[in-house]
């Protein structure tokens, strides 16, 4: 009897613990919901830990054409140089299951960003996906900014092209560098949404 | 710098309804798309993630393209993501015009084809096709454009009302249009719905929940819905 209680108040735990992660998701003009995860090089990180400081969040699969797009042009570094340098922490996440594109070893991933300097803060770690899916992560890349004060100002595309193709990077409109500019100059986003465009993440 | 062919994913071809058109009329045109085995292409709006299919004519002076028609999608799911897209060989129908002049006799008319395919990753492609258009007395059908026109939505011709409620589309549902609760909702602009969330019907009204970050709604919205074995084209008034 009382072991059929004992379940009885598990499953309700659980249900109620899955409401609060589901209900636990990013919206835009609220605070990004806060996680903690592993870089590869063991080192864990928390969005909180970050307070204070524009965050970029960058979802990333190496093996993804549109990331490659971004990373063979070196438009994604020359981003994360610029926006580094002026104090922004940038994460790149990757939420590729195990066994699925994009889910390198940490060897392997530590070689790609060395071939291709990239200048990301950080590389974490999401086999789960619950942070993807926290933050409906839907592509890759898929982008997100969040102000000093924790607030979500921008989620979407990196820009306005939806292409695998180089040659329109710059004729597209970086949805990110305005951002940003705007934001440092303490001016209000004016673009904070836009459908991103890109390989599905490998949930 | 520019992205050369590379048909490696999927088979390209092109077909017109009448190979002779009057002056000053249209015929149709349809691009064949047939992805390599186990791959597949996006639709108009490619879901979660995905490029829909484009095509970029080349007009002639006077020519244009006056309606296009996509066949209808598969729901395309893995892990979470939704996609709408084709695996078998399926095709986009333009309606193309010449001008009213019987002095020009032929028309030659480019396009360039381009396009996403994805198994377990994603290939871009890219292909250039042809049609040669003769002006004159406008011929019969070709039998064999007959044979692949079809698989397309049925257009509802008068618009549904909508209005937008906490964070969901509410459509009114017109008395003819009699929808099961597997009715799917589906915009032919991506971005706005929330592609895995569940749909319901409420008091003859569609409820089709936005996307978390979707992108502003526009006053008209063309959509497909998907019911079983049937399909409509509505276009939505907010």
């Amino acid at each position: 009897m009382n072991s059929f209680f004992g379940i009885l108040a598990m499953i309700a735990f659980s249900f109620a613990l899955t409401n609060l992660i589901a209900q636990n998701k990013a919206e835009i003009d609220k605070p990004a919901p806060d996680f903690e995860l592993t870089d590869v090089n063991d080192t864990k990180h928390k969005l909180s830990d970050f307070h204070g400081k524009f965050v970029v969040l960058e979802w990333i699969n190496f093996d993804c054409p549109f990331v490659k797009k971004h990373y063979d042009s070196e438009n994604m570094q020359k981003l994360q140089e610029k926006y580094t340098s002026q104090g922004v922490v940038w994460l790149a996440i990757c939420s590729s299951a195990p066994g699925k594109e994009g889910n390198l070893s940490k060897d392997e991933i530590k070689k790609r960003a060395a071939t291709y300097k990239a200048k990301f803060t950080a590389y974490l770690i999401d086999e789960s996906g619950d942070i993807g899916r926290m933050y409906s992560a839907k592509t890759t890349p898929h982008m997100y900014i969040i102000d000093p004060q924790g607030k979500l100002i921008y989620a979407g595309a990196i820009d306005s092209i939806r292409s695998t193709d180089k040659a329109d990077i710059d004729k597209a409109e970086n949805y990110i560098s305005k951002a940003l500019n705007e934001a440092l100059a303490g001016k209000s986003v004016s673009t904070k949404v836009t459908q991103p465009y890109g390989c599905s993440v490998k949930y | 710098m520019f992205m050369a062919n590379n048909n490696e994913t999927a088979e390209i071809s092109v077909h017109s309804m009448h190979h002779t058109v009057a002056s000053g009329e249209s015929t149709w045109i349809a691009i064949g798309i047939e992805p390599k085995k186990g791959w597949h292409t996006y639709w108009a709006n490619p879901g979660d993630a995905g490029l829909a299919t484009t095509v970029e004519w080349n007009l002639p002076k006077g020519v244009s393209i006056t309606d296009t028609i996509w066949q209808i999608p598969e729901i395309i799911e893995t892990d979470g993501i939704v996609s709408y897209g084709f695996h078998g060989k399926h095709y986009i129908f333009y309606k193309i015009s010449i001008p009213d002049n019987p002095e020009i006799q032929n028309f030659e008319i480019p396009a360039t084809v381009k396009w996403l395919a994805c198994k377990e990753k994603c290939l871009p492609g890219k292909d250039s096709v042809k049609i040669h258009l003769f002006s004159g007395t406008q011929s019969e059908i070709n039998k064999n454009f007959s044979d692949i026109f079809g698989n397309i939505p049925t257009r509802i011709n008068k618009p549904l009302q909508a209005s937008i409620e906490e964070n969901c589309i509410r459509i009114k549902l017109s008395d003819d249009l009699n929808l099961s609760e597997k009715a799917r909702f589906i915009p032919y602009l991506e971005g706005i719905t929330d592609n895995s969330a569940i749909q319901y019907i409420q008091e003859r009204s569609l409820v089709v929940p936005l996307d978390a970050f979707h992108t502003e709604i526009p006053k008209k919205l063309k959509a497909l819905i998907l019911d079983n074995e049937k399909a409509y084209e509505v276009l939505v008034i907010f």
